[in-house]
């Protein structure tokens, strides 16, 4: 599980530790050969360059929650990139509440000798970081003279917890390494990577009234569960697994490599009480905020219309930068005041400004943690990368609002974030739940286009875009998020599928930040050399697919790009969308449609995906009409056929040629 | 003990109030007061009211930078995007301090970054390697951003101790946004100071001061000069100042070498390896041909060590090769002194290239930061032969940096030579002759010719395959025979053969044909940012491979079908640039002479339409096709 990104921008929990150091008995080195030399070459491992010989990681929890994880590994190099990324080895870590050792690094030369790696060359320095600026450090170290066939061993050993922070901080005590929710252990442990593996085995030792719940997704991973006097110990293990499969629009790793999810917490609604217990004292308003939400609010009639009006100015008003603010960062969010002030924050905080706002205006709203792009399991363990507001209906319901996904968006949420697990921390105490999903009818995209040949084989053409759902938010911020020099080449580069020298004439887009109406996009344009005109025919191409595949401001779910025949894992779209086509072209003056009656059609509404449009003539014209349309955020491989036929068909028609006949011919 | 201690480099970090007159504020409120409004701007998501840059130089060498920039940010996307600078340093021999950095809000509300507000980041370019971690960014954030703020950062980079080369420096006097005063101060007695492409500024730069007196270059009203997307050659073209305390061409040449020599002894193992089995598999090389060995030491130093491309590249020289090898991973320059080594072990003498574009390379002052690229070039056996160390590639004949200026450090006198590399057009010709074939359908006479740089390709593994790749969409799965390569070499293709099989099937009674085109079309030619449907451009367009194309070809048709529509004439030019499109039709055969021509060079903004359309003739579908109709559907 990949943390950084897991805690990224709510950081709720952080929590990882490692264990006791007399834990993990290291290989003698006969049997650490045996394994380097089992596990194989290049040969058997096509396409990798590195293989897991071993990925051992032993945990122990302590009654305060603070763990301790040796963490031991073994991986062989396979190629001359695999030694290439080996040479460096980075461990990063919050240096406010966990403490790493690196124990030893072992470099196993193909001929069989043994090197320790000075540790004396590790470097310590502030980490890379881009939008949140949390003050991770890593430790660096070079790995010598590394060759195709040689394996690293790294040992290390971590106290601790990522990002939270609790308490008094400065004492130099173990306070520090304890996670905010005292007591109490989680974690998430894939075991598939990028690179094969060959053994996988994660352990925790917790004390007797420190029972774990747990349980395996996405495949099995073998599990053994025993006791003693002092401590529950529970091994998970898992051995020869491939690499995770490299796919177009790929699903998260959390959401298809076999994995185990454990906790000590009962369930949701106790960690839902903690989180609001955590955070309540952060939303206090003040006089410059009241006049904010007095101003904002002033002559609106309804509370939605409140609700929208604080909800959207939060969102195009906050930027998204994270600061350390220092105890507490990570899992709690900063004061309402401060995000006012600095107009910046990370969603957290974000979210913590429109709940603040919210309640300064009277309305009873609470954080929610939150999972964008992947599942959130049934076992209570921390599984969130984001942070919300819900805001409580006088039935007791909740509306979810999302201001930091919804600059220059129509809705309090976002349209692609269907299907997206969350838990309230309120004082009664959630449960987990899931936003309602949002597919095709909700995220549509309204295509026409008027055009006429001239009997040079110019096209002079009108396109109207319009949308609902994400495709409207996709128009708007095409023009209001993107840099004004490019919002003309993008719309240029768009007609550009239609011919390398498609000529924009004018274009017209609404306010991107006028929320009361859909956002439409107007295109004025003339393609030269558009249709061959002859003495008895003229022929073209249809524009619509070709405008389609082309994905204006990434509107479009339907690429265009061969896609595979089969996949092995669901494609994540992010929403399902649905495209209505109506586009009308008149031939040279003297020419009729001679287009044959024909329905380009995939599947049937309410598949995966359809697609169903009538290529016909019409008088003098040749029209185009009907709609395309995958159903679901998420393409399941059993699904991936008819996404990809109607992807193709869509190519297809694309590149058939319309023809028109001059009449007598 | 190499770890670096946190508390120190934060210690660098200073917070004070400006220490120096040409840096005090003062002018700040009437900066906000005079600003332009977003009208005045309607393209520029930022327009920088005023930047000061003040370059000293102590007696010891040591330089100091300091720059002050005030921004008015207009839009959302500059809001987002540009409240988080990054001044960079090398913290092994500079420290950085913040004078100011502060946000002044819509309603004049001044908010100073507040402590936290500043974090030092690693690079990411030099994130996997230890070695190199001494390169830092500061990461300043502005609070209290929103449309229509100023954000005001000042801030200096001082030399704890020189540098690996005289003070030297490229001040950039354009970019992506309109600047409305722009001010360079050398203060650096004895530099050469020089100005490249000045053409893009308003007006010439004002020089304040002469002599070993502190100098003053102020440029207003400088345009915005964006790139397109895809285009990555700015240096090639924005307007920039560079100075140099270096003596001379002749003084730097002397300098690169002895820093190339510097290196120190090359480890046994890193020799070694160049016998060793290719991909450590299979036995020990012990043939190895001179050829061999250039290709596995660009193999080695191209592709099994990381590139380290950070922005800083002249700020430390180049570490002991054993220190490079030891962590495969290195900076273009380090890979360069590298490859040298190497080869001069073998007793294969090479020279390093050190390129910039262009003419933006200036012809007196000597600094460094003019070169962006490295080339090791190397005779063998009366050939020339050229490694990229950055990519491994080895190519015989002429450097591939067309356009580019190259300098070449001698040995025996230290002294220089310069030379701009000229241009390889790609020139082909492809004539087709296709007449109805009673057994097959058509049959096709075929001769191509290409030459260039462009055509620059390995032979094909099945020749047939790639002569019947040139009918594509003329004759469905040609068969070629009496195939006849009449030449091959890396940059000259000529090929005769017949190929036999039927045109497209027929849909709707018609049968479109495309014009055939050879594997390298105009587009290879431009650049990735170029669009043929683009409105304008404020830069002007490099185009880096200039190219002539020829295509002759003659179409009998079957019996059956007649011509129904046939490319339209189409004459243009544009300056060197011209396309010709000529179509006959004489007793039912066709013939379709069509010639374009590309010229490397630079196009200027004003030319560029015209460019553009030519181009867009070219790629017009029309223009690229003809129909032929069944004769029954007369």
């Amino acid at each position: 599980m990949n943390r950084r990104q897991i805690f990224s921008c709510l950081g709720v929990l952080l929590l990882v530790v490692i264990a006791g150091s007399a834990l993990a008995t290291p290989p003698a080195d006969a049997d650490i050969r045996i394994l380097i030399d089992d596990a194989g070459t290049a040969a058997d491992h096509p396409g990798s360059d590195l293989v897991t010989v071993f990925d051992r990681t032993d945990v122990t929890m302590e009654d305060s929650g603070l763990s301790h994880v040796v963490h031991h590994s073994l991986t062989k190099i396979l190629t001359a990139a695999g030694a290439r990324d080996m040479a460096s080895q980075r461990f990063e870590y919050d240096p406010a509440t966990q403490l790493i050792e690196i124990r030893r690094v072992i470099v196993h030369r193909r001929d069989g000798a043994a090197e320790s790696v000075d540790l004396a060359g590790l470097v310590e320095v502030t980490a890379p970081a881009h939008a949140i600026y949390w003050g991770m450090h890593q430790k660096s170290m070079t790995v010598p003279g590394l060759r195709v066939g040689d394996a690293v061993e790294v040992e290390t050993y971590r106290k601790g917890f990522q990002i939270a922070y609790l308490g008094d901080t400065g004492d130099g005590g173990e306070d520090q390494y304890i996670p905010p929710m005292r007591g109490h252990f989680y974690d998430v442990i894939l075991f598939q990577g990028n690179d094969p593996i060959v053994e996988k085995t994660y352990t925790l030792r917790t004390p007797r009234n420190k029972p774990v719940q747990f349980s395996a997704y996405n495949g099995e991973v073998s599990a053994s569960q025993t006791f003693d006097d002092a401590q529950f110990t529970y091994r998970f293990w898992k051995r020869n697994v491939g690499s995770l499969p490299h796919e177009y629009r790929s699903a998260s790793p959390s959401d298809i490599a076999p994995k185990i999810v454990l906790a000590t917490v009962q369930d949701w609604p106790e960690k839902s009480r903690w989180f609001f217990a955590t955070n309540d004292p952060v939303f206090a308003d003040n006089e410059a905020i009241r006049a904010k939400v007095a101003e904002l609010t002033d002559g609106l009639d309804s509370d939605q219309e409140r609700i929208a009006a604080i909800n959207h100015w939060v969102a195009q008003n906050i930027r998204y930068v994270g600061l350390n603010m220092g105890e507490g960062e990570g899992y709690t969010i900063h004061p309402g005041e401060m995000i006012f002030r600095e107009r910046s924050g990370v969603c957290k905080d974000i979210a913590g400004m429109t709940i603040t706002m919210l309640r300064s205006a009277g309305f009873t709203v609470y954080p929610a943690m939150t999972m964008a792009g992947a599942r959130v399991e049934e076992i209570p363990a921390d599984q969130f990368n984001h942070c919300v507001a819900a805001l409580k209906r006088e039935d007791g319901t909740f509306q979810m609002l999302d201001p930091t996904w919804i600059p220059f968006s129509r809705y309090g949420w976002s349209r692609a974030e269907g299907e997206q697990h969350y838990v309230i921390g309120s004082p009664e105490g959630e449960q987990l739940t899931m936003t309602p999903a949002y597919g095709a009818d909700e995220n549509v995209a309204d295509l026409k286009i008027r055009g006429r040949i001239d009997p040079n084989g110019e096209l002079t053409g009108e396109l109207e875009l319009r949308g609902e759902g994400y495709i409207d938010t996709r128009l708007r911020r095409s023009r209001g998020s993107a840099s004004l020099t490019d919002f003309d080449p993008s719309v240029e580069r768009w007609l550009s599928h239609l011919a390398p020298g498609a000529v924009v004439e004018e274009t017209r887009i609404g306010d991107p930040a006028d929320f009361s109406r859909p956002c439409v996009l107007k295109v004025k344009f003339r393609v030269p050399g558009f249709a061959a005109v002859g003495e008895r025919t003229a022929t073209w191409l249809p524009l619509a697919p070709r405008l389609i595949t082309g994905n204006f401001a990434g509107t479009s779910r339907f690429p265009d790009r061969d896609l595979a025949e089969e996949r092995e894992t669901p494609a994540a779209l992010w929403y399902g969308q649905k495209w209505l086509i109506d586009e009308r072209i008149s031939p040279p003056r003297g020419y009729h449609s001679v287009a044959a009656d024909k329905v380009w059609l995939v599947g049937a509404e309410g598949d995966a995906a359809w697609c169903d449009i009538a290529v016909e003539a019409a008088g003098r014209d040749t029209l185009l009409k009907g709609e395309a349309a995958v159903r679901d955020r998420t393409v399941q491989t059993d699904d991936w056929p008819v996404y990809r036929a109607t992807t193709e068909i869509l190519r297809e028609l694309g590149g058939t040629r319309m023809v028109a006949r001059r009449k007598g011919a | 003990m190499k770890t670096t201690c946190l508390a120190i480099l934060t210690g660098l970090i200073c917070l004070s109030a400006p220490t120096t007159p040409a840096a005090a504020a003062d002018d700040i409120l009437d900066l906000i007061a005079t600003a332009p409004a977003a009208a005045d701007h309607p393209l520029a998501d930022a327009v920088v009211l005023k930047q000061d840059v003040v370059y000293s130089v102590d007696k010891n060498g040591r330089m100091t930078r300091r720059e002050r920039t005030v921004t008015k940010l207009m839009t959302d996307w500059a809001v987002r995007n540009l409240c988080d600078p990054r001044p960079a340093w090398d913290s092994s021999r500079q420290k950085l301090e913040i004078h100011v950095a502060r946000t002044f809000m819509r309603d004049g509300t001044e908010v100073p970054t507040p402590p936290n507000g500043f974090n030092e980041v690693t690079p990411d370019a030099v994130s996997r390697c230890a070695d190199l971690l001494g390169h830092r960014e500061m990461v300043v954030s502005h609070v209290g951003a929103e449309i229509g703020c100023v954000i005001e950062l000042d801030y200096e980079i001082e030399d704890l101790r020189p540098g690996p080369l005289p003070a030297a420096a490229r001040e950039e006097l354009g970019g992506r946004w309109p600047i409305l005063v722009k001010t360079v101060t050398v203060d650096a007695p004895g530099a050469e100071v020089e100005i490249v492409h000045d053409e893009f500024l308003a007006a010439p730069a004002v020089v304040d001061g002469a002599g070993d007196e502190p100098r003053t270059w102020t440029v207003r009203d400088v345009p915005a000069l964006p790139l397109e997307r895809g285009e990555t050659r700015v240096r090639d073209l924005r307007p920039a100042l560079f100075f140099s305390t270096v003596e001379g061409w002749r003084g730097l040449s002397s300098r690169l070498r002895a820093l190339a020599r510097d290196t120190g002894e090359l480890d046994p193992a890193l020799t070694a390896w160049l016998e060793s089995p290719v991909d450590d598999q299979g036995e020990p090389r012990t043939d190895l041909t001179a050829l061999d060995t250039i290709e596995r030491i660009a193999d080695l130093v191209g592709n099994r060590m990381r590139t380290v491309r950070h922005d800083r590249p002249w700020s430390h020289q180049p570490r002991p090769a054993t220190d490079v090898y030891s962590s495969l991973a290195a900076t273009p320059w380090e890979k360069a002194v590298l490859s040298w080594s190497l080869l001069d072990s073998r007793g294969l003498p090479a020279e390093i290239g050190y390129f910039g574009p262009g003419a933006g390379v200036p012809l007196e002052a000597a600094a460094p930061q003019a070169f962006s690229d490295f080339r090791i070039s190397i005779r063998v056996d009366d050939q020339n032969w050229w490694i990229v160390p950055e990519n491994g590639s080895v190519f015989p004949g002429r450097c591939d940096l067309d356009g580019f200026t190259g300098f070449f450090p001698e040995d025996s006198a230290a002294s220089f030579r310069r030379y701009v590399v000229s241009g390889l057009d790609g020139g082909s010709r492809l004539l087709i002759d296709l007449t109805p074939d009673p057994e097959n359908g058509c049959r096709a006479e075929v001769s191509w010719l290409a030459e260039g740089g462009l055509w620059e390709m390995d032979p094909a593994a099945d020749m047939s395959e790639l002569a019947a790749g040139l009918l594509s969409g003329v004759l469905i799965d040609p068969e070629v025979s009496d195939l006849r390569v009449m030449e091959w070499s890396p940059f000259k293709v000529d090929l005769r053969f017949v190929a036999t099989g039927s045109l497209p099937e027929a849909e709707n009674d018609l049968v479109v044909v495309d014009l055939p085109r050879p594997p390298r079309t105009v587009v290879d030619a431009l650049p990735p940012g170029f669009r043929a449907n683009a409105r304008a451009r404020a830069l002007p367009l490099l185009i880096e491979r200039g190219l002539e194309q020829r295509l002759r070809l003659r179409l009998t048709p079957p019996e059956g079908l007649v011509f129904d529509a046939v490319p339209p004439a189409i004459e243009r030019k544009a300056g060197k640039n011209s396309l010709r499109l000529f179509c006959s039709l004489v007793d039912g055969r066709l013939e379709v002479d069509r010639s374009l021509t590309v010229a490397k060079g630079a196009v200027a903004p004003d030319d560029f339409p015209a460019l553009r359309d030519l181009v867009a003739d070219a790629q017009r579908p029309a223009a690229n096709r003809l129909i032929l109709m069944q004769s029954a559907a007369e």
